[in-house]
């Protein structure tokens, strides 16, 4: 009786368990990170009979979590990675959109800016053709003005969004610490900690969204996390992630940690993922490719122009003066503060859209310049020697480095940020050229005038020059004369089209020279300088020089638009392939830990049958004891 | 208990919901490509089209702006052919009048009359020369003048501007024509000497020069001393040219012209051969011999000589008006080909970025089809639980 008795309530007391963890399972169907429960059953030991052993009932052993820490961690990664991924890519796109195709890009600016000029060559003195040469020139100021500052707020909201992050992760941090002490607390009470261990797996797969960590099962039951091989939780003690930057380069953030009143600054090799992973990726590769890229463009056509504008005459025959205000240097950041250094425009085809790290060696007063866009050196042994190199169209000047030191330089992140139109009247547009050609009155053969240009600054630039054509066995050649006719070169050979370059200027010539013939190359005369657009000619040609790259200025945009669009596009594919393994490690993880709600539905019918049964069992045992009782009366 | 093929029923929804908003991105995209009729909407859809596309674009506004330039380069040498025309017209009438100058019955005040006619013949010619387009730059300005290349001076016209000419190329002809070769004339190209006598006690005449051999033509003045039998030419540094025994009617040729003296000279008689600059020089120097009766040369020997003025200038014109032909005819050539070239480019770009419409459209009904249905099914599967066969 009593055994029965026994039986009955230990039956209802453990279907009452199976049907209290069911219900637990229902009810957090869709919690997230709650892994279902089951419990563990078996049957009471019972007493030995002569006939046979009698069982006691059914115990519940355990309530039991399905799940894999290493399913878990596995999971953790992928996403770690997925969210640096779709970061990354969710800011290239809002990169990509300052770049836009088509006639509101830069690059289109640029075209008509130069485009405008032949309307001033076919008509100098036009007030108007001047004009819009002047407000396209602005236009494209503007609009460089407008990337370059697109640029720069960019990077304020990469760097305000990095400190959102690192704020939730902190607080993340702290949770964690604090389930760690609940966890060993509660498993040293001889507790199972089922829910506890749930929420604190959810809290590290939310931070491993922000930033990837590695982590270690400790035996008190508490969960070590790691970046690289710096403890961001140990125990119950959290560190604190907060930013800072980068010692030389001022707008390159790093991730330091605090612990127990020690920073240490984070390399960003040992940072695997996260969204704060990519955030940094974005910063360190993409926004500062964009931001060289732009400024190159900007720096090149600004220095062309001006150089070429500066060789020209105005309206009122004055030199012309720059159109563009661009820095023409740029200074260095350095890790000595008695050191300083200054980069010089020197020579814009070959201008490489990257910054350069200057490095001394540990003695001897040399070093090398490293170009970080693809790690290429140039290694000099002083720095009087770098002084005079020029180094991808550019000059270092440097002074006071020490053995050891570094500096950043970077000549082209913000080219063009205040890039103005210096020049305000159409009459001081330099249109004209200093220097004039005039064919030999009595020439018989078919010589024709290609194009005169100024190519550098000579102080003999104006000097007259003659080109006497003679017949020499059979060979036309030309010898070039001085205006005292001095012969300056002789036997020269006439080739049509070739450039003839003295002085500063270029000449080329098309069709036959006979006997006899000549040109002259003179200072322009001033009353001639309402019909002289030589200066404008070469204005216009700067659109075709081989100026980015060796391909053409005006080509120079389409290029950066392309870099850009294969950078977003290569970092979509690496979302799309990180999303999908991501999606595919959630998908087995859910298929071991997470609620099947049919699944549960027919538990609590089977074993809501199962109480049911217990407790008329339970009635049973009652009524035959009532039975007993009565009788004893 | 785990079952080997089990799913949870959040992670189930989760998947679902995903694939829901992949499908809606799908969706969106592709109404976002038909609204805007291109394939390629940012550089990322497909980089290297972006990249030609934009190339393209470039191009095509270079060709733009090549097109309005040549058409101000048609619209001058059009005007500077016309003109030539013009002048030509008017070369031809003084030629006229010039000829009929030489009728022994007129007397001097019908001369003065016909010179008169020639004079303002000649000052029309000059307009001619200095005529300028609409913004006026000068039609025969060569390589660069001041805004009139031709400028009265107290020697007569001279040219001021640059003489030559651009050369054309493939997209351009040049905006002016070489006034100096069109309206100047030159001793050593030319080879036009005004043969008039300063003493004349025989009764000489002398034809016009003619050009024998280009290359060993001079710039200078030549006088011819008649001292029977025979004469000496000097140059104006006073160096003898060439001698010889004068034979009436027969050619002397030296510095590789060649002229024919006829009549008897006195000794003492001398023939100056001053060269020619301009057709303008030569004109006034008629009109001022058909004003005023003749003194040492007769009124013939002053028409002969500026009827070859005349011919040699009227030859050149014919030879700049036949230019300026070639010119226009090479821009339209060029016309075309530029034309050709921005069709074939805006082809590529075409190609490049724009949606084939019934390419797209198709796709976009596919797609919405497509969501439509993962929409039904989900609206079907969440009633599938068995809480719904339960009392």
């Amino acid at each position: 009786m009593g055994g029965l008795l026994n039986i009955g309530m230990r039956a209802v007391s453990a279907n009452q368990t199976v049907l209290q963890v069911t219900g637990q399972n229902i009810a957090n169907a869709s919690t997230p990170g709650y892994s279902r429960q089951s419990v563990r059953l078996e049957s009471a030991s019972g007493q030995i009979l002569t006939f046979g052993t009698i069982g006691s009932g059914v115990d519940v052993k355990s309530i039991e979590r399905s799940n894999s820490d290493f399913i878990s961690t596995q999971l953790q990664l992928t996403k770690s990675q997925n969210a640096a991924d779709s970061q990354r890519l969710t800011k290239l796109e809002r990169l990509e959109s300052v770049f836009p195709t088509g006639t509101t890009g830069v690059g289109a600016a640029i075209n008509d800016m130069l485009n405008a000029y032949s309307d001033v060559i076919a008509a100098p003195k036009d007030m108007t053709a001047r004009y819009v040469v002047l407000s396209r020139s602005i236009e494209v100021a503007a609009r460089i003005r407008s990337v370059q500052s697109q640029l720069s707020e960019m990077g304020d909201s990469v760097r305000s969004e990095l400190r959102d992050k690192l704020d939730q992760t902190n607080g993340l941090i702290q949770n964690i610490a604090l389930l760690n002490e609940q966890i060993s607390r509660t498993l040293s009470g001889g507790k199972p900690a089922n829910d506890l261990l749930d929420r604190r797996q959810q809290y590290v797969l939310e931070l491993n969204d922000y930033v990837q960590t590695s982590q270690l099962n400790q035996e008190d039951g508490s969960l070590s996390l790691f970046v690289g091989n710096q403890a961001v939780v140990f125990g119950g003690l959290g560190a604190t992630l907060g930013l800072t930057t980068d010692p030389l380069d001022s707008q390159i953030n790093r991730i330091e940690m605090k612990r127990s009143g020690i920073s240490v600054v984070l390399d960003d090799q040992v940072i695997g993922g996260g969204s704060i992973k990519g955030l940094m990726q974005f910063q360190q590769q993409d926004l500062e490719m964009a931001r060289n890229l732009a400024g190159r463009l900007a720096t090149t056509t600004a220095i062309s122009l001006n150089t070429q504008h500066k060789l020209g005459l105005t309206m009122d025959n004055l030199a012309g003066s720059d159109i563009f205000q661009i820095a023409d240097q740029v200074g260095a950041s350095s890790s000595n503060p008695l050191a300083s250094g200054q980069v010089g425009f020197v020579d814009p085809s070959q201008f490489k859209a990257s910054s350069y790290l200057l490095r001394m060696d540990d003695m001897g007063g040399g070093g090398e310049l490293i170009r970080q866009a693809d790690g290429k050196s140039y290694s000099f042994t002083s720095l009087v020697q770098l002084g005079t190199q020029t180094i991808d169209g550019l000059n270092f000047q440097v002074s006071g480095a020490a053995a050891g030191d570094r500096m950043l330089f970077k000549p082209f992140a913000s080219g063009g940020s205040d890039m103005e139109v210096l020049i305000s009247s159409p009459r001081e547009l330099a249109a004209g050229s200093p220097v004039e050609l005039a064919l030999g009155q009595s020439n018989t053969g078919t010589l024709g005038l290609m194009n005169l240009s100024v190519k550098a600054a000579n102080p003999n630039l104006t000097d007259t020059i003659s080109l006497d054509f003679k017949s020499v066995a059979g060979q036309i050649k030309y010898e070039l004369k001085d205006s005292l006719g001095n012969v300056l070169l002789a036997n020269q050979s006439y080739v049509p089209g070739q450039s003839i370059e003295y002085n500063g200027w270029a000449l080329q010539m098309t069709g036959t020279p006979r006997q006899g013939d000549s040109a002259t190359i003179q200072p322009a005369n001033p009353s001639n300088i309402n019909s002289n657009a030589g200066n404008a000619r070469a204005m216009l040609s700067i659109a075709d020089s081989p100026l980015i790259e060796n391909g053409r200025l005006t080509d120079g945009y389409s290029n950066l638009i392309a870099q850009v669009g294969v950078r977003v596009q290569s970092v979509g594919f690496s979302a799309d392939v990180s999303e999908s393994i991501a999606a595919n490690l959630s998908e087995q993880k859910s298929r071991l830990s997470d609620v099947n709600l049919d699944e549960e539905a027919a538990r609590l019918i089977q074993f809501q049958q199962a109480y049911q049964a217990s407790a008329k069992l339970l009635q049973v045992a009652q009524r035959i004891m009532d039975t007993i009782l009565e009788q004893l009366r | 208990m785990s079952f080997n093929n089990r799913i949870g029923t959040f992670s189930s929804y989760d998947t679902m919901l995903r694939s829901l908003a992949s499908r809606q991105k799908t969706l969106a995209d592709a109404q976002e490509q038909v609204a805007s009729g291109k394939r390629v909407i940012q550089s990322s859809d497909d980089p290297a089209a972006a990249s030609l596309a934009e190339r393209a674009l470039q191009r095509i506004d270079r060709i733009n702006s090549d097109l309005r330039a040549l058409n101000v380069q048609k619209s001058n040498i059009s005007l500077a052919e016309s003109t030539l025309g013009d002048a030509l017209s008017a070369m031809q009438r003084i030629r006229e009048l010039t000829i009929s100058a030489g009728n022994g019955s007129l007397d001097l005040s019908q001369q003065t009359a016909i010179a008169n006619e020639i004079h303002s013949l000649r000052n029309t010619l000059l307009g001619y020369a200095n005529r300028e387009n609409s913004n006026g730059m000068p039609l025969f300005g060569g390589l660069g003048s001041a805004e009139q290349p031709f400028k009265e001076t107290s020697s007569g016209v001279v040219y001021t501007g640059l003489s030559g000419q651009y050369s054309a190329d493939a997209n351009s002809i040049p905006y002016a024509l070489d006034g100096y070769r069109t309206w100047m004339l030159s001793p050593t190209r030319d080879g036009v000497f005004d043969a008039l006598f300063q003493v004349n006690q025989g009764n000489l005449r002398s034809t016009a020069t003619t050009v024998q051999d280009l290359g060993s033509l001079r710039d200078t003045v030549y006088t011819i001393d008649f001292a029977p039998p025979g004469y000496v030419i000097k140059d104006d540094a006073g160096s003898t040219v060439a001698s010889g025994t004068y034979n009436s009617g027969q050619s002397i040729s030296f510095d590789g012209l060649a002229l024919t003296v006829s009549g008897q000279p006195v000794s003492g008689d001398q023939l100056k051969l001053t060269p020619t600059y301009s057709i303008f020089q030569s004109l006034d120097k008629l009109v001022s011999a058909l004003s005023a009766p003749a003194t040492v040369n007769s009124k013939g020997q002053s028409i002969s000589q500026a009827l070859s003025a005349i011919d040699a200038s009227m030859n050149l014109m014919q030879a700049s008006r036949g230019q300026a032909g070639e010119y226009l005819n090479l821009a339209d050539r060029i016309d075309t080909s530029l034309t050709a070239r921005s069709d074939q480019l805006e082809k590529d770009r075409g190609q490049a970025v724009d949606l084939d419409m019934a390419e797209g459209i198709s796709r976009l009904q596919t797609n919405q089809t497509a969501y439509e249905i993962a929409l039904k099914s989900y609206a079907q599967f969440q009633k599938l639980t068995l809480f719904n066969y339960l009392d």
